[in-house]
């Protein structure tokens, strides 16, 4: 019977301990995270992800491949679409963070946010993961990570039906880490969603929907350099 | 709708080269025009279908046997079809509601006002009506499509040409070319255009209008001179708000880009003002200002 109390309250912690951890909201840059001049502020990027294409909607294993099969010259145009101006959003921050009188460190390699040990802390605002590793080697007052979790053509399904035209996407967050109180000084998620003009299918080289992809990167792109710059 | 079939035709034929003429066309042959039949100018509000079809829904099946599923898809399918075009429609009668202050204008305004205000006699680019075909020289068979953006300042064209020589039925050229004029910075917009039983939205159109035609002639006999990875996203001013554009760079000149995107089309696209025009661009000399 004990044993029984015990398998159900583990359970219980496990479920209730999605709840306890609430994903962070959106928090406007202020003007306290550039006030003081000369910091030397890290810029991150996570490993960009492929450029595919996405069905939500269509996540059951047959409707999945019903959506794939619809939609495979999509698909394979889709991974020939070049995202070089997401790479090159590094250059751009640590250009923006220079006119701002800042010392920003581009750090090369890509950041794997979720091989970084968890932090636990339940503060309003404080950072889910610990990047003191990255503190200590480019010894750095500040970090800006851009995190892109998903980078191409997403298509809307219910089951085996689409209910959408597809949309170029760009989806992640942007956030900046103040290392003195490990907290958010500015976190913004980014979910771009750009339509083609007129019509979308028009294989094999999807004109319409290659510029709404590239729309959706320069939206990315401007989202976090418009802050930076005012 | 009809929107989307010209688009589509657009599409389609800016990736096919242009017919081998039957001559070569000399490069002084007087062009002439013909624009659709249509009484009325085909003016729309600017659209946006971003946030269309907007998340997935979920649906089950519970029909027995492999048919009944079959006869449930279908519906389902039908069911989704009709509401993404009930979707769309209602997207586009409520972007063509901008256009409501200019009714009165609009419904007076004709394709023969508009080729006169564009190309007056002296111009020596006549309008030869509807379906017409010239005795010599190249013929512009136009089908423009005015849209007027959300802020209400500014006005797009989209005008499908296909260029004709005399005497033949294939055409020379074909293609869609776009021209954004710069947004205007007045009180009130609507007020603007609207002054003078619609004075100033007639001039603009009129301006847009001229303006494509000029980059049809400029560069229907041209050859083709696309650099494979030239490619770039272009960052311009549509009305008040910014707007991208992937494209490949072909000239720049006071203020403006003219620009080829990935349908092939041309586009004349205002750019950002960074600094204050150079005096080339405010001279007796200088291109029209849109």
């Amino acid at each position: 019977m004990t044993f029984r109390w015990g398998l159900l309250l583990a359970a219980a912690t496990v479920f209730l301990a999605g709840c306890a951890t609430p994903p962070q909201a959106s928090l406007p840059m202020g003007y306290r995270p550039f006030a003081e001049p000369g910091l030397r502020i890290g810029i991150a990027m996570s490993k960009l992800p492929k450029v595919d294409t996405r069905f939500p909607g269509a996540e059951w294993p047959l409707c999945h491949a019903a959506a794939a099969l619809a939609n495979a010259k999509l698909t394979a145009h889709a991974r020939t679409l070049p995202a070089d101006d997401l790479a090159g959003l590094k250059d751009d921050i640590a250009e923006a963070l220079k006119l701002k009188g800042q010392l920003p460190v581009v750090i090369d390699e890509p950041l794997a946010v979720e091989q970084l040990p968890k932090t636990g802390s339940t503060a309003r605002n404080a950072v889910s993961r610990d990047y003191s590793s990255l503190q200590s080697k480019y010894r750095l007052d500040k970090l800006l990570v851009v995190e892109l979790t998903e980078v191409g053509i997403s298509r809307p399904y219910s089951s085996y039906i689409p209910t959408g035209e597809p949309k170029g996407i760009v989806s992640g967050m942007f956030y900046m880490v103040n290392f003195t109180d490990h907290s958010y000084e500015w976190y913004l998620p980014v979910a771009q969603q750009k339509s083609a003009q007129g019509n979308w299918d028009e294989a094999p080289a999807f004109p319409g929907l290659s510029n709404a992809f590239f729309q959706a990167i320069e939206g990315a792109r401007q989202a976090i350099l418009q802050p930076l710059a005012n | 709708m009809a929107c989307h079939h010209i688009i589509a035709l657009a599409a389609l034929l800016a990736g096919t080269p242009a017919a081998a003429a039957a001559e070569p066309v000399p490069a002084d042959a007087a062009w002439s025009l013909s624009l659709p039949a249509e009484e009325k100018i085909d003016f729309r509000g600017q659209v946006n279908f971003d946030k269309a079809g907007q998340g997935p829904g979920a649906m089950l099946y519970p029909t027995p046997g492999l048919a009944g599923f079959i006869v449930a898809l279908a519906a389902h399918a039908a069911v989704v079809k009709g509401q993404m075009k009930e979707q769309r429609s209602e997207i586009q009668a409520d972007a063509d509601r901008i256009l409501v202050p200019f009714r009165k204008t609009l419904d007076t305004f004709s394709y023969g006002e508009l080729a006169e205000r564009a190309f007056p006699a002296a111009s020596g680019v006549p309008w030869i009506g509807s379906g017409g075909r010239p005795q010599s020289g190249l013929l512009i068979a136009s089908s423009p499509v005015f849209y007027m953006t959300q802020d209400q300042s500014a006005l797009i064209i989209d005008n499908t040409v296909a260029v004709f020589q005399a005497g033949s039925e294939l055409p020379l050229y074909t293609n869609t070319v776009r021209v954004v004029s710069r947004a205007v910075e007045v009180e009130n917009e609507a007020v603007y255009w609207q002054r003078n039983d619609g004075q100033r939205l007639r001039e603009m159109s009129a301006a847009l209008y001229r303006a494509s035609v000029e980059i049809v002639r400029a560069h229907a006999l041209a050859p083709s001179t696309s650099t494979a990875g030239a490619q770039r996203s272009f960052r311009y001013q549509e009305g008040k708000s910014e707007a991208v554009e992937r494209a490949e760079p072909i000239s720049e000149q006071c203020g403006r880009a003219l620009v080829r995107n990935l349908r092939g089309w041309l586009m004349s696209i205002p750019l950002k003002r960074m600094r204050a025009p150079a005096p080339e661009c405010a001279g007796p000399a200088a291109p029209p200002a849109l």
